[in-house]
């Protein structure tokens, strides 16, 4: 009962404790080799775009701004880790940390733009970055080593070799555990609270005092930089950063994941990615239906159109509703449901 | 306390507000008052700094504040409800409350004006976790003044709050805007519901097509034959 309302109360434990049982089922992974290696290498996919989806739902869901260019970021901050660690040889840390600070000024840079343009006008601006960067990645040959793609090695923390992706999982996974607890702290402080207030109505915003010139280039920083450093971790998880994986379809991939797994939720960051990254691989596997061409293209759009026709608060927030904040008035006999984020 | 001094505005090439004169002294309600497109709410826009005026300037308490930015302005103390109660429908009551506080002076706890704000507004005080969305809309305007006063104002900027509301309700918000009044914060109110304005008003300013075109007394004025024709759609 007490454990029940302590659940309710404070979504914040919600967050902790599940984060918590995510690092022990990946650490008991690491022992006894629960996954197949397949598995494994799936969840670290979900792990870093699961930041990329956070990221994106700052900018998207709490903001109100929109960016259909943020796979330049990713690539950007995974070029990065490449060369920084190719070239310098920096350890995992300091990478990662610079990998999401540099994207983090060119998304200063963005945001100065989108001071400018506004929601379609906006939109039709940053696909231009994602429509060209891809060609941007292939030219800059000193950087990118431009068609022939770049390699890197396993990352080191403290001369500890994360020679093995069962062990880079339960990395990521820490990772994605303080990504997720800076975030929820984030959306419930003035800064968060001033995000939206600047999605729901400018004009109010503005008349409360909320600079809507800073907030704009706080959005884009921040995402820019969660964004970076996820194309860290992929860069880190592949060892291989090819210029044709930056194209549009991976900007249009992270809306579609904020917009699947619920706007403004960091719950439905998390479960768009995994919706992403795993419905598309069950799918394969089908007789007949997984033997057409882009056939994820084909459900990526059908899921999109579902959730916007049947549940426009998002795959996780809609069963939140339904199910799991029912389930909590029934035990504990409340009268009005707990919030959440 | 507040002096706009030949303000002009436009929107584009469209000529808002022409030399526009206006002055709001201390602990004062004053009216704007005027039919659709006369420029009440522009004249509220150009003194929270949502619209630059290209001439005139716009002081407040002797300090010119014509073209900062609106958050600065909102650092002198002038506070702005924008029209059609604008609350964020997303956040909670308390959350919008505490948007409300983003820019209050340091020296007070915005915690304690919660309280005071509550117990202004009783209805809102049952709505805490409730989103602002689904509040009624007598409540959501409750909610934007509510807000408004969360930021301390010295001057509160009301724009037609009464619109789309039951005549309980407005006699309600009317009710509290005299409240307000009385513990010593200045009012600028902009109303189409000319009768009501002019009943809680000292002073009101009649707009039309962008200008100035009476001024006085309320009490003069709604009693003016000329005023009560044109406004007051009183028959003869």
């Amino acid at each position: 009962m007490a454990f029940f309302k302590l659940f309710n109360n404070n979504p914040y434990f919600k967050y902790i404790l599940g984060s918590i049982i995510f690092v022990i089922i990946v650490f008991i992974d690491l022992q006894l080799g629960l996954f197949a290696s397949r598995t494994v290498n799936l969840l670290i996919r979900v792990v870093y775009f699961s930041v990329v989806a956070i990221g994106f739902n700052i900018l998207l869901g709490y903001a109100g701004q929109i960016s259909l260019g943020h796979a330049a970021f990713m690539g950007f901050g995974a070029y990065l880790t490449a060369f920084i660690s190719n070239n310098y040889g920096l350890g995992f840390l300091p990478t990662i940390i610079l990998s999401g600070l540099i994207p983090m000024v060119f998304g200063v840079i963005l945001g100065l733009v989108a001071l400018r343009l506004e929601r379609l006008y906006l939109a039709i601006a940053t696909l231009g970055i994602g429509v060209t960067i891809e060609f941007v990645f292939r030219e800059w040959v000193w950087f990118t080593n431009g068609f022939s793609g770049v390699r890197l090695s396993r990352p080191e923390i403290f001369g500890f070799a994360f020679n093995n992706s069962r062990h880079f999982l339960l990395l990521s996974t820490i990772i994605l555990f303080i990504v997720i607890l800076f975030t929820y702290n984030l959306i419930n402080s003035k800064t968060g609270r001033a995000l939206s207030a600047m999605r729901d109505s400018g004009h109010a915003a503005q008349a409360m005092g909320i600079s809507l010139f800073k907030y704009k280039l706080i959005a884009f920083a921040l995402s820019a930089f969660y964004v970076g450093i996820a194309g860290s971790l992929y860069a880190y998880a592949e060892r291989y950063v090819h210029p044709s994986t930056w194209g549009a379809e991976l900007s249009l991939d992270m809306l579609a994941m904020v917009v699947i797994g619920g706007l403004a939720s960091i719950g439905g960051s998390v479960t768009g990615a995994g919706f992403l990254v795993f419905v598309p691989r069950l799918v394969q596997d089908l007789p007949l239906i997984g033997e057409i061409t882009n056939i994820n293209f084909i459900l990526t759009g059908l899921a999109m159109i579902l959730v916007i026709r049947f549940m426009p608060i998002g795959i996780y927030n809609w069963f939140d509703y339904k199910f799991i904040q029912p389930f909590y008035i029934k035990r504990l006999n409340l009268n009005k449901p707990g919030g959440d984020d | 306390m507040l002096k706009l001094h030949d303000i002009s505005a436009f929107y584009g090439n469209i000529n808002a507000l022409s030399k526009i004169n206006l002055k709001v002294k201390k602990g004062e309600i004053v009216s704007l008052l005027g039919a659709n497109g006369a420029g009440k709410s522009s004249t509220l826009k150009v003194i929270s700094g949502l619209l630059e005026p290209r001439e005139g300037d716009v002081f407040f308490r002797d300090n010119k504040i014509t073209g900062m930015e609106p958050e600065i302005i909102v650092d002198h103390g002038i506070i702005h409800i924008p029209e059609g109660r604008q609350i964020f429908p997303a956040l909670t009551v308390e959350e919008n409350l505490k948007i409300g506080a983003y820019r209050i002076r340091k020296s007070t706890d915005w915690r304690d004006k919660l309280d005071n704000i509550f117990e202004y507004f009783p209805a809102l005080s049952d709505r805490r976790q409730q989103k602002g969305g689904t509040l009624s809309g007598g409540e959501q305007q409750m909610l934007a003044i509510a807000r408004g006063l969360m930021a301390e104002p010295e001057l509160l900027m009301l724009d037609e709050p009464s619109l789309g509301l039951a005549p309980l309700i407005v006699k309600d918000i009317f009710k509290i805007i005299k409240k307000i009044n009385s513990e010593g914060v200045t009012i600028l109110l902009v109303e189409q519901n000319a009768n009501m304005a002019l009943k809680v008003a000292n002073r009101a300013y009649i707009l039309e097509t962008g200008e100035i075109v009476h001024s006085g007394n309320a009490k003069d004025l709604a009693s003016d034959e000329k005023v009560k024709e044109a406004y007051l759609g009183s028959t003869h």
